[in-house]
């Protein structure tokens, strides 16, 4: 009866706190769509999601298709025919617009006339950068040549029969057989890279998980200043209903934040033109992380409610500590943007166990066995937070 | 030791010491008191005296520390002692602290509501207790309204009914009547009243001397740690050995040493106070003070003012 009388008004103060709530349920979603949709496209150059190419074949040949063919064979590149497209405007224009990444037209006879040199044209769009420019024109090329060179071919057998049935390409899949590749560093990671929504979904749930720092943080500074606290003291209350009595309420917040986010990244993200979040598919992996990230948010929280001596030291300890623990944990800027050595230094930040464990479930397809090293990390941390809280706080009293 | 005049003890402190670890002098020393059941007992002391800290080992704040040499120190409340017995003692003590001890955001019916559930009060009796409490301290038009939208009175009247909830049978008032208009104040003494007409014990704390002279039966002056004076109100204000003279000019330095001839007498600069000893009377003194020719302008005589006891045993000390 007292645990519950002491849950109810702190979920009754946080209801009155407009801060607080705004701190933590509104904060996070904001963040969550302007970082996804802002990122999106760098984002999606990291992970090798596929660029957009116009097409416009005006030979429409079976040369001309073979060598869109060979072109498409390219991951990086996703063929769009014009014709099968209704796009309200000219090709040109949507290039300029940056809605594509390439608008490649083929002219009329571009390998039936000899006298044409140029068998293909590029339209490159403002946004695309040159690196890619160079990687699709070095493909159209050498798929273009091919093509050509097939044509030399065959006009060679013309001449001479003996040649029936010589090819001067590769059979398929023989040309991959030509270069070998190795690499300095584990080949898996390079599908590790996240998508927008991937990265900024766990990455700003961490954050503001953190962030009931503040609001547990005032509460309880606001009870020893206004002598809530005292009075409370000479009541038949337990210690631990008082400790126990803040920290649950939080803990379900946290929870609730969890699924607020995801929701958002599921739902909302989409629906404003970004990634869809993928889940994995380890339910009882995220609720091993989000309960272990609430132990060590509430541990990090109640040490600074208890050293600060008023809201606005709480309030800057607890929003300063938060946005230096984001920035070296890998929350603000990916890690895997960050030189090596700073990517070895956001394990510093309990917000970087957190966002792993998560990027292990949503992008690794992870589950418990995957995640417990960062589960058992953060509950460790959390643990100690809250017994080092509680012997200061004990301190603070008998003083 | 029962005080003269007054009923059994509720509350006897016994030769109890606190030393606070971040200071160099002791906070309470040696201090013996005794508090009668159903009485109003004044605790009066300059700021930084040792009230504060008395009362937060009466109620269970402070634990009572524990020391070698102090192995005869004890607190008992209704025949229950700390340490042992402190969710006894916490159950029928109440307090009213000096703060505004009650949270702001939430409506005064919110307060009580969970006050309540802290002290675990039945859900039968809930109902008639927050009635109780909201009557006597005069809440009903604002108990739905947020606390932080609250007069300065009404404040100090929801602080109060948060401390009657568990219908206490020790109530601690610190400090209640600080800082609010005469209207109010009145409202809280008579509050007070009825409280003390239940037969509640009360033990309370103010600057105010009027108001302790008032309401209170009982008194304790307390400074540096030390009880200086242990009494009830009536005796100490009842005083037949004392004539305080308040002249109309103030007395020169050699009419004050013809005075201190005769008689045993202290001069703050405004007030005489002259001490009648065996074989003195009223008349020779007046006698004297004519025959120095000095203006009477006032002259007390058969009690004294709590004021002048209160000054005279803090020594007027200006305290920082």
């Amino acid at each position: 009866m007292q645990l519950l009388a002491i849950i109810r008004k702190e979920l009754l103060l946080l209801c009155r706190d407009l801060h607080g709530l705004l701190l933590l349920f509104v904060m996070p979603v904001v963040f969550i769509l302007i970082m996804s949709l802002a990122m999106k496209d760098d984002f999606d150059r990291r992970s090798g999601v596929q660029l957009d190419v116009l097409v416009l074949d005006n030979e429409d040949s079976v040369i001309s298709r073979k060598m869109l063919d060979k072109v498409a064979q390219n991951e990086q590149f996703n063929l769009l025919n014009l014709s099968d497209l209704e796009l309200g405007e000219s090709a040109e224009l949507a290039i300029k617009a940056d809605r594509y990444s390439f608008l490649l037209t083929v002219p009329k006879q571009a390998f039936a006339d000899d006298t044409v040199v140029a068998v293909a044209d590029v339209l490159v769009a403002p946004a695309t950068s040159p690196a890619v420019t160079q990687l699709f024109t070095a493909t159209l090329m050498h798929a273009a040549a091919e093509q050509k060179m097939r044509l030399m071919l065959e006009e060679l057998q013309d001449y001479s029969p003996e040649l029936e049935g010589f090819s001067l390409m590769p059979e398929d899949g023989e040309d991959k057989k030509l270069v070998s590749v190795h690499y300095a560093f584990n080949s898996d990671e390079l599908a590790e890279a996240p998508t927008s929504v991937q990265q900024n979904v766990p990455a700003w749930l961490v954050f503001s998980m953190f962030f009931v720092v503040i609001p547990l943080a005032n509460t309880l500074i606001n009870e020893r200043q206004l002598g809530t606290l005292r009075r409370i003291q000479t009541l038949p209350v337990a210690s631990w209903k008082l400790i126990a009595g803040k920290i649950i309420p939080y803990f379900f917040i946290n929870q609730i934040q969890v699924l607020l986010m995801l929701l958002v990244g599921v739902t909302l993200v989409p629906m404003l033109g970004g990634d869809r979040l993928t889940l994995g598919n380890s339910i009882a992996g995220l609720i091993l992380m989000s309960t272990a990230l609430s132990v060590a948010a509430l541990g990090y929280a109640m040490i600074i409610a208890v050293v600060s001596r008023t809201t606005e030291q709480a309030t800057t300890l607890g929003g300063a500590g938060n946005i230096i623990l984001a920035a070296i944990g890998g929350i603000m800027v990916p890690a895997f943007v960050m030189p090596e050595f700073m990517q070895t230094f956001t394990m510093v930040s309990p917000m970087s166990w957190g966002l792993q464990g998560f990027l292990d479930i949503f992008l690794r397809g992870g589950g418990l066995a995957e995640v417990w090293p960062e589960a058992a990390s953060l509950y460790l941390l959390g643990v100690i937070t809250l017994a080092l809280a509680l012997l200061l706080l004990h301190r603070h009293d008998e003083s | 030791m029962k005080l003269e005049g007054s009923s059994a003890p509720i509350v006897t402190v016994t030769a109890l010491n606190h030393h606070y670890a971040s200071a160099t002098a002791a906070a309470l020393n040696n201090i013996n008191l005794q508090i009668p059941a159903g009485s109003c007992f004044g605790l009066l002391g300059p700021n930084g005296a040792g009230k504060t800290t008395l009362i937060s080992l009466l109620t269970g704040i402070l634990s009572p520390q524990k020391n070698d040499q102090l192995l005869s120190a004890s607190i008992q409340v209704a025949g229950f002692s700390f340490p042992n017995d402190a969710a006894k003692i916490k159950k029928i003590s109440g307090l009213v602290p000096q703060d505004y001890a009650f949270y702001p955001a939430l409506t005064g019916r919110e307060n009580l509501t969970f006050f309540a559930g802290l002290y675990q009060i039945a859900a039968a009796n809930l109902a008639a207790r927050m009635d109780y409490c909201v009557r006597v301290c005069g809440l009903e038009k604002v108990l739905d309204k947020p606390a932080a939208t609250y007069s300065g009175g009404i404040k100090r009247r929801l602080n109060i009914a948060l401390g009657l909830l568990h219908d206490p049978k020790i109530l601690y008032l610190d400090e209640p009547t600080v800082g609010i208009d005469a209207q109010s104040r009145h409202f809280i003494l008579q509050a007070i009243e009825q409280l003390k007409a239940s037969g509640m014990t009360i033990v309370y704390t103010s600057h105010y001397m009027e108001e302790v002279e008032q309401i209170c039966d009982q008194l304790a002056i307390i400074d540096h740690g030390e009880v200086l004076l242990q009494a009830s109100m009536a005796s100490l204000l009842q005083d037949v050995s004392n004539v305080v003279i308040t002249p109309a000019v103030a007395l020169a330095a050699d009419t004050l040493a013809s005075l201190r001839q005769s008689f045993a007498i202290d001069w703050d600069g405004k007030n005489l106070t002259m001490q009648l000893v065996a074989g003195q009377s009223l008349s020779m003194l007046i006698a004297a003070v004519e025959q120095l020719g000095i203006s009477v302008s006032q002259l007390h005589y058969g009690s004294n003012s709590l004021e002048q006891i209160y000054l005279r045993a803090t020594h007027r000390e200006l305290r920082q």
